[in-house]
């Protein structure tokens, strides 16, 4: 254990949980919370820091959060835990590594049923490069399946953590979670900091209070902060006056009046936009400030882009505030207004990934209730012109014409499954479906294998992960982290409606994916789009050239044959539904289609 | 004020498989509480309306062919008292062949009746049974001649087509056959498929199948040419009559005349309000005439749309300019431009075309949009 300058640090845990999806992270905090008295057991819901419905629901974490818990261990010395509850989805990768910054100790959730996953690994790596203390811990024991020891080795083997003493629990019926808490207080080193040091306070995440203004989550590394201090965000350089800082409680806050080096805890400054707290800077005091600003800060850059718009045009206005409103507790989320021959006013939206960009579409549909059109998502291309410049590209409709482009790339990631080897063939036939290029192989305990491939990202965001799943009936895991660009033979799909083209519907693809993917797209809309007055050819298009056709026949018959007794209110209602309908229709030239339309065409059925 | 009056009898012997229509097997016995009823709120509306004398009437059910002679004299006497009708008035009833006999035919036309519309359906009987009416091709023909007997001039016969099973030429035969009958007036109905009835329930569950579309389509088609080889002129989407005896009370429905309707569920268009009665219980309780609205001028004119150009003739360009603007007209003119096909511009008359007819309801759904 190092020495601390601070007496008072010696009695402080930083730590967070890591865990692949459904190993028992969020049980287990709730757990800690109960063990340490934070919340009594009839206060519990489940999974406390989970406090958005979606969070619930889906049992997966999206925000960062801390929470402060007094433990007296066994041998009777008082201790201040600072639990920080990380994201555990790829998408939130960074996020995660700067809350990982704001510790010096994990807890590793194993479920003793399943072993290691690829997210087990990829945030053991992250622990790793934070020279975290990592503590494995086997949850899941309860389970009649479980396999603590198979399991055992495989932490010892893959990750080469040592499991003497691992403590062997079950989050669900509480059994061990004592063992986890002197575990912590024994293993995990306090934090280090001078407290007479100039201000270095690491931003771990940001959200927004409708009392307090923009918070920022903290770890202060060195010096400390008071009430009444000036502060300035050394990335963006604002300054402002602290107006409150204090430790986490579930659910809440807990003023103290000042944060010293070591502690986990917010700060409250009436800072109006979450845009000027971002996640990974360092706070510094504005009259005495550091030299330099923590190490690793960068700025957040979304992956995946795809055009929102409200399914009726009146509720624009409406969809731009949600979007603001859920800016201010998600910095990463960007947009920006665009607008589509097809589908008039909406939003360019940049997501972290995929999960992200589903959440954000589920909440502006929950929480604002707004009926949403979304464009396929896309990914950013890099377009190198003949001119020798380079655009940078994220909607296809901004594409330069082909004869002004010398090349064009596109993002590759690096991708890992972990899978019972039964699968492994199945896997590898998808990652070279998605153009994916084999790049390692290795075997682990318990008959699974850990497959590493480079697939491009675009590949990935179309129900990469959903066919992954059915194709190993939920066994396998992934994760991918961006590696870079690579040159790639990319073309522009257009689909055409009556002759026209719709610029919602169009999608960059790899060459020799288009006529699959034309074809498919063609036959969706077929199914999507209503049959009209008309005839309607619906096509798809690389340059001029046609690729897939499918025809939408006219409608033959639509007629009330009695108007009885005078009762006009059947033929009214089909009148009001007609309106109803026309709501939701877009005008592609002279076709009318329905929003579902649009989203249909995002499903892909390989 | 003359208006027109329509007279809901919700009973039946039996429901037909298709049939969503407010009407009750098995409770025929309260026919005299019903009449009273009826009597009732007919007294009520008359001090309400100002309603002096009625120029069609049309008694529809149901089966209002299952009343007994004496109700239905007593109905009709109750009901001309307060509402007497003018010189050459329509007064129409609905009779089920399976149901018609002499004595209430007689009464009938006693009761100052001068219009029946006989529901003969189709000319094959295992059709008939499949559709689940109560009487065969053989009893709707002798039904149409024993009230030409009694002295009826004025007898419509209905028929219906896209039936499940049913072929092109069943239809040709059924239309035939019916055309060698005694009467002035033909309505041919496309079945529709209503939710909640035993035929849907069968459709539904792949029991019965009913033609495609396209043979519906032309079912539709050769049902027009041969009524009019005929001498039956189709007047609107479902009507076909030997000129002069289209069915003015219907007419009225279409042309946004009043209508005063009496019984349960029966609907009313009076001095520019719609409303209705409620169900059968309820209007027994002595509930009536509820869910009141006045017609707005965007309502009247989304209904004269809809209603008007139903009617083969069409609706009138002239009338439109006057009644909601010359820019609704010229709007409506333009919109029939790029309806080609669908709609014509004749005589100053706006009428769809056959093709037009077959899409009667987005026709009317694009014209109103151009209206908007």
């Amino acid at each position: 254990m190092a020495l601390a300058t601070d007496p008072k640090l010696e009695k402080i845990r930083n730590f967070c949980i890591i865990a692949h999806i459904d190993h028992g992270k969020s049980t287990l905090a709730d757990r800690l919370l109960e063990k340490t008295g934070v919340m009594a057991h009839r206060d519990m819901t489940e999974q406390v820091l989970d406090s958005m419905e979606l969070e619930r629901e889906r049992g997966i974490t999206i925000k960062s959060k801390a929470v402060r818990m007094p433990y007296t261990s066994l041998d009777g010395k008082e201790y201040v835990l600072n639990l920080i509850d990380t994201p555990g989805h790829v998408d939130f990768t960074y996020e995660v590594s700067r809350a990982l910054a704001a510790c010096e100790g994990a807890v590793l959730v194993v479920d003793a049923t399943q072993g290691i996953e690829a997210q087990t690994l990829a945030n053991v790596y992250l622990a790793l490069d934070h020279d975290l203390e990592i503590l494995p811990v086997i949850n899941k024991i309860d389970l009649p399946s479980a396999q603590p020891e198979v399991v055992r080795n495989e932490i010892e083997d893959e990750i080469g953590l040592d499991t003497d003493g691992c403590p062997l629990i079950s989050a669900k019926i509480g059994t061990g979670i004592e063992d986890v808490l002197e575990q912590i207080v024994k293993k995990v080193p306090c934090p280090e900091g001078d407290p007479l040091k100039p201000l270095q306070a690491l931003i771990f995440d940001s959200y927004y209070d409708n009392y307090r203004g923009a918070i920022s989550s903290v770890r202060i590394k060195e010096g400390s902060v008071r009430v009444g201090d000036r502060i300035r965000m050394m990335a963006c350089g604002k300054e402002f006056d602290v107006t409150e800082c204090g430790a986490f409680l579930p659910g809440g806050y807990l003023p103290t009046g000042e944060l010293r080096a070591g502690d986990v805890g917010y700060i409250a400054a009436s800072i109006k936009d979450i845009a000027d707290i971002r996640v990974g800077d360092t706070i510094t005091g504005a009259d005495s400030p550091a030299d330099e600003p923590l190490p690793g800060y960068k700025p957040v850059q979304p992956m995946v882009f795809c055009g929102i718009y409200p399914a009726d045009g009146a509720d624009y206005e409406t969809l731009k505030d949600a979007l603001e409103r859920l800016r201010l507790n998600d910095a990463s989320l960007h947009f920006e207004p665009e607008t589509s021959t097809a589908l008039g006013y909406g939003f360019r939206c940049g997501f972290l990934g995929l999960l992200h960009m589903e959440i954000i579409q589920e909440r502006l549909e929950r929480e604002f209730d707004l009926d949403l059109v979304t464009t396929a998502p896309g990914v950013v291309y890099h377009v190198l012109k003949t001119d020798g410049t380079m655009l940078s590209i994220d909607n296809p409709t901004n594409l330069p014409s082909i004869n002004e482009i010398e090349h064009m790339e596109e993002p590759i990631v690096d991708a890992h499954v972990i899978t019972p080897s039964d699968y492994t063939g199945a896997i590898m036939e998808l990652c070279q479906e998605r153009r994916g290029t084999f790049r390692d192989m290795k075997y682990i305990d318990g008959g699974r294998v850990s497959l590493t491939y480079d697939i491009p990202l675009n590949e990935v965001i179309y129900d990469f992960f959903d066919t992954l799943k059915s194709r190993t009936r939920g066994y396998a895991s992934f994760d991918y982290e961006l590696k870079g660009y690579v040159e790639s033979d990319l073309v522009k799909l257009d689909m055409l409606l009556n002759g026209e083209t719709c610029d919602a519907l169009s999608i960059i693809v790899h060459r020799d994916r288009a006529y699959a993917r034309g074809r498919s797209i063609a036959e969706k809309l077929k199914d999507a789009i209503p049959r009209q007055l008309f005839e309607i050819p619906i096509q798809a298009a690389i340059g001029g050239r046609i690729i897939a056709r499918e025809t939408v026949k006219a409608l033959r018959k639509d007629v009330l044959a009695k108007c009885y007794g005078g009762d006009i209110t059947r033929k009214k209602k089909l009148l009001e539904k007609q309106k109803e309908g026309k709501k939701r229709m877009r005008q592609v030239g002279s076709v009318e289609v329905p929003s579902e339309a649009f989203m249909a065409v995002l499903k892909m059925d390989t | 004020m003359t208006a027109s009056l329509y007279i809901h009898i919700p009973f039946c012997v039996k429901k037909c498989a298709y049939c969503d229509f407010e009407s009750y097997p098995g409770i025929i016995s309260d026919a005299d509480g019903y009449i009273t009823r009826v009597l009732g709120e007919a007294l009520d509306a008359r001090k309400e309306f100002g309603i002096t004398g009625v120029s069609t009437v049309y008694i529809g059910g149901g089966t209002p062919s299952l009343l007994k002679p004496e109700q239905l004299k007593r109905l009709a006497g109750g009901l001309f008292e307060l509402f007497p009708p003018i010189k050459d008035a329509e007064i129409s009833m609905e009779a089920n062949p399976g149901t018609l006999n002499e004595p209430l035919l007689r009464a009938a036309l006693d009761a100052g009746i001068n219009r029946l519309s006989i529901g003969v359906q189709s000319a094959d009987d295992r059709l008939l049974k499949k559709i689940g009416r109560i009487h065969s091709f053989e009893d709707a023909r002798r039904s149409v001649m024993l009230a030409h007997d009694v002295g009826f001039g004025n007898i419509s016969c209905d028929l219906m087509y896209g039936l499940p099973g049913q072929t092109l030429s069943q239809l040709e035969d059924s239309i035939f056959l019916t055309t060698q009958l005694e009467h002035v007036h033909i309505s041919c109905y496309s079945l529709i498929l209503e939710e909640n009835t035993p035929l849907n329930q069968d459709a539904a569950a792949g029991r019965l199948v009913l033609p495609d579309e396209d043979t519906v389509c032309e079912m539709q088609k050769r049902a027009i040419r041969q009524l009019e080889g005929f001498g039956f002129k189709r007047y609107e989407i479902s009507n076909y009559a030997v000129p002069g005896y289209e069915c003015r009370h219907n007419t009225v429905y279409w042309t946004g005349g009043d209508y005063l309707g009496l019984g349960c569920a029966a609907h009313s268009f009076i001095n520019g309000d719609r409303f209705s009665n409620p169900y059968y219980n309820e209007y027994m309780s002595g509930k009536q005439h509820v869910n009141r609205y006045t017609v707005k001028a965007a309502g009247r004119l989304e209904e004269t749309l809809m209603l008007e150009t139903r009617l083969t003739r069409g609706v009138s360009l002239n009338d439109i300019a006057l009644r909601f603007g010359e820019n609704v007209k010229n709007k409506l003119t333009a919109s029939a431009g790029q309806l080609k096909d669908l709609v014509e511009i004749k005589d100053g008359f706006l009428k769809l075309t056959e093709e037009g007819f077959m899409l009667h309801n987005a026709v009317v759904y694009k014209l109103i949009e151009a209206t908007e």
